[in-house]
């Protein structure tokens, strides 16, 4: 059976990506017209443009002087449609705006990244927007003036949508950092005045050095408590339509990409799809407003829609309540979560975790910082992984809690902290604990509880071995998981990602509904196949385009032209 | 006409607190080394930086300027690269204050570059047989 899923307006200036709406790009006399044209995904995000409110020093205008402005009339038109919009308020230099989104007379210090090189990013448009540091005082300052602007605004005129927080972040080889990072002479002299308060109340770390890890981490907490502080001021001003932040990654906003963007000659089309899939294990939301038209042609166009739909959206809105329409939608298939909010990030690529999940659950795990067990719906089914070097007490408590749920849990033990060590050992003794010891590689220990496990291991122990060994290591301590799930072998260059939702009235014979989403991002002929597997039934193909499909005993084979997609669902049975 | 290629190299100077005898020197570090079509093979950089490398980890850093100079002449040798346009941070970033389109990220290098010409190159530019087949 095949069925095709109707075609959105792949591009427009005004819906640049996914569900952002840039309303200054259009007359006031047409956010009708084209927020009624709008069939994308829910909601309509409408990014505050900071640097459009406010020409002049302290002086705001919402639609009193200029109609472009006027974020009540915009409010009106899209409750009068019956479409549900969010603002968006930038809480890092936003690389889709012009100076970041600052006033022009707050655009004073270049915002400068990791290697020293000043931070830019080419819009759609060919445009270069250039970003401005939010370390600068007087930066924070205005903005505290501006959130208040904006909260008066809001309350005095009965906009009653929500208001989220954007952390604008790009891809950074393996993990994503945000725009609001920068080694700026701003961030500097804030740095240098934080180094003497710290000193001057004994905090300061005696015989550091500049070059050190320790110096690199002080900068980092420094650049989280600035962070803070401005998201803490939407929290006060903002306070009945504030609704929390949302991490957005934007393609084709990398170190690396202005070189390539402005280049005519260079070919970014296998770099996009690498950067969106990755973006998603990295649990921020990706989005294309930086594309150009061009760039975003099929099938780029069509994974951009199967993996950024609207679930996956609300799924990462904090104060979303869990809604039956979405439970129905299909989401990103996660067997693993990965928690690291640094060393262990580090700790899963060496010890080959990260190549393993990748080579045989590709794209089907999350690298998170923390995770959240209220919001996680599906927490029991997914099996997590912490990095003891960066345990604290709240995630420990959380590793106790998912054993005591029935979770799977993996931990590296090296860098963890004497305290909560001896914490497992007494929860151990006190419960009667079953412990099973083997040496594999690594000293293994299987902690169990009912349906539930903790697996511990020593990273520092595998770090040196060749990949095969380790590999073979992360194959075997896994594979008590039993893990249900089909095997995708594909040439070079096909991208495939999986989604699952939960069956219908119609589907009763199945748990669940898998769908793998295949695309030829190269201009040859490709093949993929799909293994048959025991538990999965093949249903159907879906927006079958440039491709053919073949069902074989042995599995599916199938065949990709050139910018070819299909996506296949399989039903899912115990 | 043969389109030519030429790379385009970007550095900075970084201090180095670990020099013998625990003073302060600098290393200068190239960030970026890229070409009009994308970035350069890996391999094709070990190989070249195989004989400056002093250190274990993946940075291309150099001691002198020199030596950095020297390394973008042999990386145009071994890329068949007719030129190498090297520029430091602070002049790109002076340039990009300076651009307002993906145009102008392209005109910084020709603007404000070094160039390193490739000795091979210019020697088959100079044969007088080549005047006339170029």
């Amino acid at each position: 059976m095949q069925l095709t899923t109707p075609e959105t307006k792949v591009y427009d200036t005004v819906f640049p990506g996914e569900n952002w709406f840039f309303f200054w790009r259009t007359s006031p006399s047409l956010w009708e017209t084209k927020l009624a044209e709008y069939q994308g995904p829910g909601p309509i995000f409408v990014p505050i443009f900071w640097g459009l409110h406010c020409e002049q020093p302290n002086q705001w205008d919402f639609g009193n002087h200029r109609p472009e402005t006027d974020l009540k009339k915009l409010y009106e038109t899209a409750k009068k449609l019956g479409k549900d919009i969010a603002l968006l308020l930038p809480l890092s230099p936003s690389p889709f705006l012009p100076n970041g989104g600052l006033p022009s007379h707050l655009a004073r210090t270049l915002a400068v990244g990791k290697k020293d090189l000043a931070v830019a990013a080419i819009d759609n448009d060919g445009r270069l927007n250039k970003l401005f540091s939010f370390f600068d005082p007087r930066v924070f300052q205005a903005f505290r003036d501006f959130s208040n602007g904006l909260g008066r605004f809001l309350s005095e005129n009965a906009v009653a949508c929500e208001v989220y927080g954007v952390d604008s972040q790009y891809l950074d080889g393996n993990s994503c950092s945000s725009f609001f990072e920068d080694r700026s002479l701003a961030f500097e002299r804030g740095f240098a005045r934080y180094l003497v308060q710290l000193k001057e109340s004994s905090e300061l770390p005696e015989g550091i050095s500049e070059n050190s890890r320790e110096f690199e981490e002080l900068k980092s907490s420094y650049a989280e408590q600035i962070k803070g502080l401005y998201e803490a001021c939407c929290g006060e001003t903002l306070a009945a339509n504030w609704s929390g932040t949302i991490k957005f990654g934007f393609l084709g906003a990398g170190p690396e990409d202005i070189f390539s963007r402005s280049s005519e000659h260079w070919d970014n089309s296998e770099s996009n799809f690498e950067a969106l899939l990755k973006m998603v294990t990295l649990g921020v939301v990706p989005n294309s407003a930086l594309l150009s038209p061009e760039s975003k042609k099929e099938p780029l166009a069509k994974a951009l829609k199967d993996v950024v739909n609207e679930s996956f959206i609300r799924s990462h809105m904090q104060n979303e309540l869990y809604d039956d329409d979405y439970s129905a939608s299909f989401t990103p298939v996660v067997f693993f979560d990965l928690v690291s909010s640094g060393a262990g990030l580090s700790s899963y690529e060496q010890t080959g975790l990260l190549s393993f999940l990748h080579r045989q659950y590709p794209w089907a795990y999350r690298i998170l910082a923390d995770i959240d067990l209220e919001q996680d719906e599906s927490y029991e089914q997914k099996t997590r992984f912490f990095a003891g070097a960066d345990l604290d007490h709240a995630k420990f408590n959380k590793l106790l809690r998912l054993l005591l749920n029935g979770s799977k849990v993996f931990l590296d033990t090296v860098g963890m902290p004497e305290e909560l060590d001896k914490k497992l050992n007494v929860f151990i003794i006190e419960n009667n604990l079953n412990v099973e010891k083997i040496n594999f590689v690594s000293p293994i220990s299987k902690i169990q509880l009912g349906e539930g496990s903790i697996i511990t291991y020593q990273s520092e122990k595998i770090i040196d071995a060749p990949l095969n060994k380790k590999l073979k290591f992360w194959e075997t301590i896994t594979a008590f998981l039993k893990v249900k799930h089909l095997r995708v072998n594909t040439d070079d260059q096909v991208y495939f990602f999986w989604n699952s939702r939960a069956s219908n009235a119609y589907e009763l014979n199945y748990e669940e509904i898998r769908r793998v989403s295949l695309y030829n991002a190269t201009s040859y002929k490709k093949k993929a196949h799909i293994v048959s597997a025991k538990n999965f039934a093949f249903l159907k193909t879906v927006d079958q385009k440039n491709v053919e499909v073949k069902s074989t005993p042995i599995g599916i084979d199938v065949q990709l032209l050139p910018g070819g997609s299909v996506s296949l669902d399989f039903g899912y049975y115990e | 006409m043969k389109n030519k290629m030429r790379l385009k190299l970007i550095y900075r100077i970084i201090n180095n607190e670990q020099s013998e005898g625990g003073q302060e020197d600098s290393l200068v570090e190239v960030t970026n080394l890229f070409s009009d079509s994308g970035t350069l093979p890996g391999k094709t950089l070990d190989s070249v930086y195989q004989k400056y490398r002093f250190h274990s980890g993946p940075a291309l850093l150099f001691k002198t300027l020199e030596d950095m100079g020297q390394f973008a002449q042999e990386t145009a040798q071994e890329t068949g690269a007719e030129q190498v346009l090297v520029l430091s941070n602070v002049d790109f970033n002076i340039g990009l204050g300076n651009c307002h389109d993906a145009r102008g990220v392209r005109e910084i290098f020709n603007s404000y570059g070094r160039p390193i010409d490739n000795p091979d190159s210019s020697q088959k530019r100079g044969g007088i047989f080549n005047k006339f087949f170029n």
